[in-house]
């Protein structure tokens, strides 16, 4: 069995030397992932946006099986780069926080729900990662809040959900916004046990961020808290299908 | 009428003998910015005093002031449901506090905790009150999980304290959802504030200032200053609050 990691940094500016290429596809093979989501994370000390996405589309042109290349975008340009990005193949759309992306409620209206009304018309995905390297200025909830709002339908991923503090917020969101998914990374494990089962498996995909976290190690952790064994691959490989094909999460039975 | 939605007694920052702990410092601030009365609870309670002694403490100081001072009793819920009740029967319906006031934070519940805060927001209904929430501190004490509370009690009246400090924006949003609350605008900048009027509108923000922990004057201030017309500015400095509190409503009917 093997299982799809939505959240792998290729070039990380701090891990040059385990995030380029064959390191990747290496570290996926030790760790049983059969899919990866990739995105030029490069770009966050370069903030050439355009050139990480295009070293990005060259490497997962290289592995179309195993890599699917999700686009980094400057919320304040985003446009045209992303209609370029969508027109070369790239599968969603990921929203950095931090890293100098002041998100006001006015700029969340301005600059990222167009983005998120552009991927719903493709039926592709929103990736917010809510925590850049500090708490997103104005709170926790606000941002899919505002975008949910304005466009209904939109397939949103919360991604980089590292905060065990904010996760009493993120799951008053999930009550609310049934439609979400939420992307796990480490956790204390009584936490992460807690938010799947409050979740369901249902919501649930898998993000470690790598190089920056072992995705064994939280795959073990995802694994444990969900109590399904051996089936929780299908179910992350079948939950990130979805999302690649813009759906929501499927109902609870 | 301008009135302070957020004043202390006993502000914790300070210490006894400096001036700025007695409340005859604190009225001295309200006569110094024009502020006819404030809403004011004991801080000690935020530093582990029990919610008895600390609200004797606010109820004397309200009766150094009956005109000018509003008590808000301070909650605390993990002493016991039974002595909670108590404690609102006794200053409450006793005493004529107008108010509970819960910092969640501090006394480690979340916000919207069924078996903690359920029972004290059907407590506050009964008695037609509101209660102000401390808000700005994850993972208790966020605007998020206020918001939620306020969406299971449409009909309670509750305030979101400090506009989640640093979570400003979500507390502007759970209040866009959720008409039952009211914002305390106290240790916010012109940003915040000038975004929650355009998205909240002034009709549901409330002055305060966190007094003497923070300069009434800085907030007022930003009020005054601010581009909405005088009947706007008047909402927010005083009259939100009042229709709140039925200030205009005879004891008697009130209760």
């Amino acid at each position: 069995m093997s299982w799809t990691d939505v959240s792998v940094c290729y070039r990380h500016p701090e891990w040059p030397d385990k995030s380029d290429g064959p390191q990747l596809l290496s570290a996926m093979d030790e760790c049983g992932i059969g899919q990866a989501w990739v995105y030029g994370y490069h770009a966050v000390a370069t903030h050439d946006f355009e050139r990480a996405n295009a070293d990005l589309k060259v490497l997962t042109g290289k592995h179309s099986e195993r890599l699917v290349p999700i686009g980094l975008v400057n919320p304040f340009h985003a446009f045209p780069a992303v209609d370029r990005l969508l027109e070369q193949g790239f599968k969603g759309i990921k929203i950095l926080t931090g890293w100098g992306n002041w998100l006001t409620m006015d700029n969340v209206r301005r600059n990222v729900v167009p983005i998120a009304k552009r991927l719903q018309e493709r039926s592709l995905h929103l990736s917010l990662a809510l925590e850049g390297n500090v708490p997103v200025t104005g709170g926790n909830t606000f941002l899919p809040y505002l975008v949910r709002e304005a466009v209904p339908d939109a397939c949103i991923v919360l991604d980089h959900c590292w905060s065990p503090a904010s996760w009493e917020d993120y799951l008053a969101l999930a009550r609310e916004d049934q439609n979400l998914w939420f992307t796990l990374h480490s956790l204390p494990q009584s936490l992460l046990t807690r938010v799947v089962r409050e979740l369901g498996t249902e919501r649930i995909l898998l993000g470690s961020w790598l190089p920056e976290t072992d995705p064994d190690l939280v795959y073990h952790q995802v694994k444990r808290a969900a109590g399904i064994g051996d089936r929780i691959d299908a179910v992350l490989t079948d939950n990130a299908r979805r999302v690649l094909q813009g759906l929501p999460p499927q109902r609870r039975h | 009428m301008v009135i302070d939605d957020h004043v202390h007694v006993h502000e914790w920052s300070f210490r006894e003998g400096d001036p700025e702990y007695e409340v005859d410092f604190v009225v001295g601030l309200m006569d110094k910015w024009g502020i006819d009365k404030s809403i004011i609870m004991d801080s000690l309670a935020y530093i582990g005093l029990d919610q008895k002694t600390s609200n004797d403490h606010t109820r004397k100081a309200v009766d150094a002031y009956p005109e000018r001072l509003i008590g808000f009793a301070n909650i605390k819920p993990p002493q016991g449901m039974a002595a909670c009740r108590d404690e609102v029967q006794r200053t409450i319906a006793d005493w004529g506090f107008r108010g509970i006031k819960l910092h969640p934070q501090v006394d480690r519940y979340p916000a919207n905790h069924r078996e903690l805060v359920y029972p004290i927001i059907e407590l506050a209904m009964r008695h037609d009150i509101p209660v102000w929430f401390h808000t700005g501190h994850a993972p208790n004490a966020t605007p998020t999980l206020v918001g939620s509370l306020a969406g299971d009690f449409p009909d309670a009246k509750i305030i979101m304290g400090h506009m989640g400090s640093g979570m400003f924006y979500d507390a502007i949003c759970a209040a866009r959802r959720h008409p039952n609350i009211h914002v305390d605008i106290s240790l916010q900048g012109g940003h915040s504030f000038g975004t929650a009027c355009r998205e909240i509108g002034a009709d549901r923000l409330l002055f305060g200032t966190d007094s003497p922990y923070a300069n009434p004057g800085t907030m007022k201030r930003m009020v005054e200053e601010s581009p909405l017309s005088p009947a706007e500015k008047a909402m927010i400095l005083g009259d939100n609050m009042a229709r709140l509190l039925r200030l205009n409503v005879p004891a008697e009917v009130r209760t």
